[in-house]
């Protein structure tokens, strides 16, 4: 059988600059979630520079995972346990100042910039 | 439970799955059905009314990138739109899954009659050579579906847990010792697991419980490449490839997403897969024994033509209407929009269709039923859910010519 050949993403593919999706979002939103339950030790080497692209965001989230994989945040394996009564009403309500997305906000398209960039795999 | 006797099997000593973004069945792999009138594709005669009424057909003008910015909308209500038409309330005895509102919920995104019609778009085979080479090389499955209604996170917490926790939305915050994740299942009885993200700037969707809680489970993909190389492949290894278009925190270059979720290149994540593809198949001592599962997380408000089945109940979860975004609660008990995916080995038959339900459950339920067996503590979703093992069911291990390969252009 011979070797098929896969095309590469276009030299304009790549847009660091490109907002975050609603993925991305609530990617940031849970690194947050977590950040805040930090010591203000912990979170010291954690930027807080504006979030709005996805290189931006990829630099937070760059600085997170390295200090989650450190064991900074790491807890007892065994979480408590939610009772049944409460993991229905955790179906209804969410957490305190975490809103549920009910829908995706209609997002206006965005200018995409040419963007000349090598591309490392 | 498949034959244990199955010669794949009683090889099979790894099970990787690769789990990408937000991309329909019809959408990546319904031209299929011209090739093979057993996948249950496009036939080209599909539509949906867009807000006018006018009926807009499938067509094969799909790109790589640029036609779905925005990212449409795959939110519960939007979905359920998607799904239903626009019959909103199961009061409504018009109410069945007629897959017809998809180019009407694309419209409201962006109020463009003519942007919405992008909706419908799908790839030809030849646009995505590594997807379709590999769904017509090894088996492909008709009837594998999201496990919600709804975005990400909630359908991925299937493929980790077994269940959402009652989630429907982004914030799956929640989790419980009663429904453990399928590495902490593998971990506690002595086996090898590990989930690997891109790389630390692209990182893991399982942030709050799992990588907050257990970080020694996770890798970079570079880290499953060497794992490949050295033969040191844990049993059970979940892939997530690149979210975002970075700049290398090594500084060495740029980093393209892989992952293909729109608005990202598509050809970026066929290479991807190619790379995770060839780590196994270029190993001669690893490609005997190995199980690839490439499987999309939900179908990303893309068209499809198939209406998703109802399912076994959450039992106990409930997602409230004000949850759901829609009038009514939902119990879990109907599955999401069907998505690609696509069964590897060497022991499954070429151009094998699959007409069996499965879901994001079936893939706990399967690395639980191989690796531990019988495992009580399971939602109700993983009790019930199809496992896909049984189809590495060929009497003798294909011949190395018969096997694609792939090499990525730069």
């Amino acid at each position: 059988m011979e070797v098929i050949h896969v095309p590469p993403p276009s030299k304009q593919a790549f847009h660091k600059g490109r907002p975050m999706s609603d993925l991305i979002k609530a990617q940031i939103k849970h690194f947050k979630h977590v950040e805040e339950r930090l010591s203000p030790q912990q979170r010291e080497s954690i930027p807080q520079h504006r979030i709005t692209t996805e290189n931006e965001a990829a630099q937070y989230i760059h600085a997170m995972t390295r200090l989650l994989r450190s064991g900074v945040g790491e807890q007892p394996a065994v979480p408590k346990l939610i009772p049944i009564s409460a993991k229905k009403s955790a179906a209804r309500t969410p957490a305190k100042g975490l809103a549920i997305a009910a829908s995706a906000a209609p997002s206006k398209p965005h200018k995409k910039s040419k963007s000349k960039s090598s591309k490392k795999k | 439970m498949p034959d244990p006797k199955l010669p794949g099997l009683k090889q099979l000593q790894h099970i990787v799955v690769l789990m990408m973004e937000n991309r329909s069945f019809d959408h990546m792999l319904g031209s299929l059905k011209t090739l093979n009138h057993a996948v249950d594709g496009l036939d080209g005669t599909e539509t949906n009314p867009d807000s006018t009424g006018v009926p807009v057909s499938v067509s094969p003008t799909a790109e790589y990138q640029s036609q779905l910015d925005p990212d449409p909308d795959h939110h519960f209500p939007a979905v359920d739109l998607q799904i239903f038409g626009g019959v909103a309330t199961a009061q409504n005895p018009n109410r069945t899954p007629n897959m017809q509102g998809f180019v009407k919920s694309y419209f409201n995104q962006q109020h463009s009659v003519k942007h919405s019609h992008l909706i419908m778009n799908y790839f030809t085979p030849d646009k995505l050579p590594v997807l379709s080479k590999l769904a017509t090389e090894y088996a492909v499955f008709n009837r594998w579906f999201s496990s919600i209604p709804g975005p990400t996170l909630c359908n991925r917490a299937f493929a980790h847990y077994g269940t959402s926790f009652g989630q429907v939305s982004m914030d799956v915050f929640y989790w419980n010792k009663q429904f453990k994740s399928i590495y902490e299942r593998l971990n506690e009885a002595g086996h090898s697991t590990r989930l690997y993200y891109y790389d630390e700037a692209s990182s893991s969707l399982e942030v709050v419980n799992l990588l907050k809680n257990q970080p020694s489970l996770f890798g970079t993909f570079q880290d499953f490449l060497d794992a490949c190389d050295k033969n040191e492949l844990p049993e059970y290894s979940f892939i997530e490839p690149n979210y975002t278009d970075h700049d290398s925190p090594d500084g060495m270059g740029e980093l393209i997403a892989s992952d293909q979720h729109p608005d990202h290149d598509v050809r970026a994540g066929e290479q991807f897969i190619a790379d995770v593809y060839n780590a196994i198949r270029n190993n001669p001592k690893l490609w005997p024994n190995t199980a690839l599962l490439i499987v999309y997380d939900e179908h990303g408000g893309i068209y499809d033509h198939v209406p998703p089945p109802s399912c076994t109940p959450d039992t106990p979860f409930v997602a409230q209407p004000s949850a759901t975004g829609t009038p009514d609660p939902f119990y879990f008990d109907r599955l999401g929009v069907r998505v690609p995916a696509v069964l590897v080995s060497p022991w499954v038959k070429r151009g094998s269709v699959i007409n069996d339900v499965f879901e994001h459950a079936s893939i706990p339920a399967t690395i639980t039923n191989y690796f531990l067996g019988n495992y009580p503590q399971r939602s109700m979703r993983e009790q019930a859910a199809n496992t896909f093992l049984g189809y590495l069911d060929q009497p003798a291990i294909r011949p190395e010519d018969q096997c694609p390969k792939f090499k990525n252009l730069k």
